[in-house]
């Protein structure tokens, strides 16, 4: 658990783009899913995951839809729009770029 | 953007729905955890408990989501409202002055737009109003020669038989002498109808509020039906829902009434109390001989109204008429016609002094306004400042600027729509003022009041006052700094130069529209003092007059006699120091009479003839007047219809015709009654001039002649009391009433009265636009407390230096009162430019002084200079009070 961080402003977003860019997933099963791939470093909390979503479903980003879990229950499932795709690529490369530069100054000491 | 909107809207409509929808969300989260823990091998107990934990709290979670989802417009507002309505009550002070300061100026503004609203704005009351049209054109018959509107009855139905362009025409007798009947009755009166064609009403698009309208055919067989006034129907029939069918007497004849029209229609004018078929009117079909130069007035008497078809514009129908008329006069020429037609659409009638007026008095409460709108924008200011840490505070919390501005400006709607009630009570009091003593001859101002386009008024006004004094604090606040507000924990030093000018530049717009509404003021009450020092040429304290009708029908020699007991009886009434009378005292314009010939001068032509009265005259005239005879003799009974003809000329008269001659004995011809125009008249006297119709009228020239060889009546009884006239006022009433059962008698008025009501326009426009500039002035002069108050508590530091390195208090007095003063000749400065320019469009409502009368111009900048120096004193003394020691310390 010490390994966890802080996420910085506005990455929740991008990586709940990139989840759910693999496929319509519901907000529990997003943040598992982080979770897992992160290597357990980024856990996201519900106090922040659900407002981002309803945040980013509102910019129209992703949209919702009910259908039925894994577990044969009634939840809202999240896909990426067209505009969402669109924002996932400049965000990701937004995000490529900054941490290169991040990485070139900090490695310069 | 789209997706946005409807997602907004979702959750603005379905909120409930939303809500539950969230809740099941967050719900199968939970569970799902749940389940992940006991799949772990967890006792369920324990999983729920770890999942609570990692859940946190339910409820802000969703309220975060809320504010994620975006709260929808409406929610922003209504929080907006809350956060400015809790604003506003934290700093109450502030709150009632702008209030009230803006309540002031929203409710003067809004009284001002209901009045210009009934007067000139609103519609005519008849059916799409916008299409109906009048007709003026120009008549070269003799003495009638000017613009007019009559026409024979041949010419409209010549105009109605050969016009394509009119859906439909009608004729109605030409208001005034043509309409006036006698309604017969134990107390007889005078009243106006309307003579007109049966189609009138069906064009006007009106309906009677009860019974019908008269036919074609009632027209045709000249039966004698009448409409009524609904005045008429309450004052003669009580208004009782029966009275169709009833009679209504008139010059001894009964009429059937057959209907009642509303109260808001009042056409041909507004005295109108009953309508009639045209052919009903007593002069209908009366035949004297026809001339081109003295009857075009008895043959031309109808006026005709219009309505165009849809789709013909008023250039067509001018086009047809244009070509019609020419038609008619090639046909056959004739001066009685009129030539030149043009066609106007119908519109409020109303004198061009009313207009003016009223445009000038809006003008004015806009100016309060404006400067109501600057003081509480300075207000916001000095308040801004204390804010400047709120402000910083919250945009270090996120908000934008654009959100910090939509705030701010939020409370400023907020206290101008709050201030807009309350001016709206202020107004609905000011209207019921306005009504009550505003002269009775504006024609709908009775009509004034608020309604929707006054509400809708008051919500434009207030808004724009919002954003007028919203704008300047918003603008300022929002640009502040927040990081250099937090840190340094008080003011900034900085953005307060800025700040200090654009209050000194309030205060200056502030002093230059005070200007020029105490100098538009100040030129209106001299205008005023001019027209009331006028002399009248006459003593009107103690002078009792009434007019005396003779019903149509009586004979000439019975009214004759009758008028000669009259005077013997009011003679003989105790008390009385002189009785005379007139025929038009106050009633009648001068006319366009003139003088035929004078002797020894060459005959004038008509065209040259300058306006001149003919008054006859009885008994003590002019002693009842109190006008002097300057010189020569007064009239004698000896003076008899068998005598040498004789005349008394004003001085104008004597004036005009003969200058620096004795005009005594000097014979005249005019154009007189009596069917002896070629007889020689010989002046015997010459009195004052008399200005009876108004002090303000250009003076007119005045022949009288003796009652009893010009042969007319005199109708006006004039009476000069010993004592208190208004206690001889019964008695005169009384003897007149018992000598003459059938006579209409006027009220009994004095001369003093009736004086007075010609200047009450006047001063009614007087008095309020002095209120008003009374109203910017007293803004104003809060304005530059304000700004000098704020300056001293800011400068505190200073003042302290410079008292603690040797400057007295009255060094202090003095720089603080000449920064008042700067600002202050600043505004004059402006204020005087602007005057010069603006109060040429009073034009006609001066009297007597020039639109740049110097003495009104110094005088404004007297007082306000004065105003400056108080206003500024007091921030003055306390700045003379500062103690150097705790200025000095307080750093």
């Amino acid at each position: 658990m010490e390994e966890r961080i802080d996420l910085p402003q506005g990455t929740l977003d991008l990586l709940i783009l990139k989840t759910v860019a693999l496929g319509p997933q519901h907000g529990w099963a997003i943040s598992e899913r982080i979770q897992q791939i992160s290597r357990d470093v980024l856990q996201v909390q519900q106090g922040s995951l659900y407002p981002a979503l309803h945040r980013l479903e509102r910019r129209g980003w992703i949209k919702a839809e009910w259908g039925v879990s894994e577990n044969n229950r009634k939840a809202k499932y999240y896909a990426l729009t067209r505009a969402g795709r669109k924002q996932l690529e400049t965000d990701a490369h937004a995000w490529r770029k900054l941490s290169t530069a991040v990485a070139h100054v900090l490695d310069m000491a | 953007m789209w997706s946005d909107l409807i997602y907004r809207l979702r959750a603005l409509v379905r909120r409930r729905a939303v809500e539950k929808e969230m809740d099941e969300e967050l719900r199968f989260h939970f569970e799902r955890q749940v389940e992940k823990y006991v799949g772990s091998g967890m006792a369920r107990a324990e999983a729920e408990r770890r999942a609570r934990m990692e859940f946190g709290g339910v409820e802000s979670v969703k309220e975060e989501c809320r504010e994620a989802r975006g709260v929808s417009v409406v929610e922003t507002t209504v929080q907006d409202v809350r956060y400015a309505v809790r604003t506003l009550r934290k700093s109450p002070a502030f709150s009632v002055i702008a209030a009230v300061t803006l309540a002031l100026g929203i409710g003067a503004n809004t009284a001002i737009f209901s009045v210009m609203e009934a007067v000139m704005l609103r519609p005519l009351p008849y059916k799409d109003p916008g299409r109906l049209v009048r007709f003026e054109g120009y008549a070269r018959s003799g003495v009638f020669s000017g613009t007019d509107s009559s026409v024979t009855y041949a010419e409209f139905e010549a105009w109605k038989s050969q016009s394509r362009a009119f859906a439909d025409m009608a004729a109605y007798y030409r208001p005034g002498g043509f309409n006036t009947v006698t309604l017969t009755g134990a107390e007889p009166e005078t009243a106006q109808g309307g003579f007109v064609s049966a189609n009138f009403l069906p064009l006007m698009g009106v309906s009677p509020i009860a019974g019908r309208w008269f036919t074609s055919e009632e027209e045709t067989r000249r039966e004698r039906v009448v409409v009524l006034s609904e005045g008429l129907w309450m004052r003669r029939f009580g208004g009782s829902g029966d009275v169709i069918g009833k009679t209504l007497e008139m010059d001894g004849v009964g009429a059937r009434v057959i209907g009642v029209m509303p109260a808001t229609f009042q056409f041909p004018d507004r005295g109108v109390q009953f309508w009639m078929p045209v052919t009903t009117n007593s002069h209908w079909g009366e035949n004297i001989p026809y001339d081109t130069e003295h009857t075009r007035g008895y043959w031309a008497r109808w006026y005709v109204v219009g309505r165009l078809k849809t789709g013909v514009t008023i250039e067509q129908a001018q086009a047809e008429m244009s070509a019609i008329n020419t038609r008619l006069h090639r046909e056959a020429p004739d001066p009685n016609r009129l030539s030149n037609i043009q066609v106007q659409a119908l519109r409020v009638e109303l004198s061009d002094n009313t207009r003016l007026a009223i445009c000038v008095l809006f003008a004015a409460v806009c100016c309060v306004l404006l400067i109501a709108c600057s003081n509480v924008a300075n207000l916001a200011l000095a308040r801004a400042v204390g804010r400047e840490r709120e402000m910083a505070v919250r945009t270090a919390l996120g908000a934008g600027r654009g959100r910090l501005i939509r705030q701010l400006f939020t409370e400023s709607a907020v206290l101008a729509l709050f201030s807009g009630c309350l001016g709206l009570i202020l107004a609905a009091l000011g209207i019921r003022a306005l009504v009550a003593y505003a002269p009775a001859d504006i024609y709908r101002l009775d009509q004034a009041g608020i309604d929707a386009g006054v509400l809708g008024f008051v919500v434009a006004v207030s808004l724009l006052a919002a954003i007028l004094f919203g704008l300047a604090p918003a603008w300022t606040i929002s640009r502040g700094d927040p990081n250099e507000s937090l840190k340094s924990g008080t003011r900034g030093a900085t953005a307060d130069i800025g700040l200090t000018r654009t209050r000194g530049l309030l205060v200056v717009l502030e002093f230059a529209l005070s200007v020029v509404l105490l100098t538009g003021a100040g030129l209106l009450v001299r205008s005023f003092l001019a027209v009331e020092s006028v002399d009248p040429g006459f003593r009107p304290e103690h002078v009792l007059t009434m007019n005396i009708a003779q019903p149509a029908g009586a004979s000439e020699a019975r009214r004759r006699e009758l008028d000669e007991e009259t005077m013997a009886r009011v003679r003989a009434i105790p008390g009385i120091q002189a009785a005379g009378a007139i025929d038009g005292l106050f009633q009648r314009q001068p006319e366009d009479f003139g003088v035929r010939a004078v002797e020894g001068r060459a005959p004038d032509s008509k065209v040259s003839w300058a306006p001149l009265t003919w008054e006859r005259i009885r008994g003590d005239y002019f002693q009842a007047m109190g006008a002097r005879l300057m010189r020569g003799r007064l009239f004698t009974e000896r003076d008899g219809p068998e005598s040498p003809l004789v005349a008394i000329v004003d001085e104008s008269m004597a004036r005009r015709y003969w200058p620096g001659e004795d005009p005594m004995g000097k014979r005249i011809k005019g154009f007189d009654h009596r069917g002896k125009n070629d007889d020689w008249v010989t002046i015997i006297g010459i009195v004052e001039d008399m200005r009876r119709h108004g002090r303000e009228q250009k003076l007119a020239s005045h022949v009288y002649e003796w009652y009893k060889q010009s042969g007319d009546r005199t109708a006006d009884l004039v009476v000069r009391a010993a004592g208190d006239p208004k206690a001889l006022a019964a008695t005169l009433r009384t003897v007149v009433r018992g000598l003459d059962r059938t006579a209409i008698l006027s009220p009994v008025m004095t001369v003093e009265h009736q004086l007075s009501d010609q200047l009450a326009p006047r001063r009614f426009q007087t008095w309020l636009l002095s209120l008003f500039s009374l109203m910017a002035v007293v803004l104003a002069s809060v304005g530059i407390y304000g700004v000098m108050h704020y300056s001293v508590a800011q400068r505190t530091h200073e003042i302290g230096v410079r008292m603690a390195l040797g400057a007295r208090p009255g060094n202090v007095v003095r720089m603080v009162i000449g920064q008042g003063i700067m600002l202050a000749v600043m505004g004059l400065g402006a204020g005087m430019v602007g005057s010069w320019w603006l109060t040429r469009l009073l034009g006609s409502l001066l009297f007597g002084v020039t639109a740049t009368d110097p003495v009104t111009f110094g005088a404004a900048a007297i007082v306000l200079t004065l105003v400056a120096i108080l206003a500024s004193s007091i921030p003055a003394m306390r700045a003379a009070r500062v103690d150097p020691l705790t200025a000095l310390r307080c750093e």
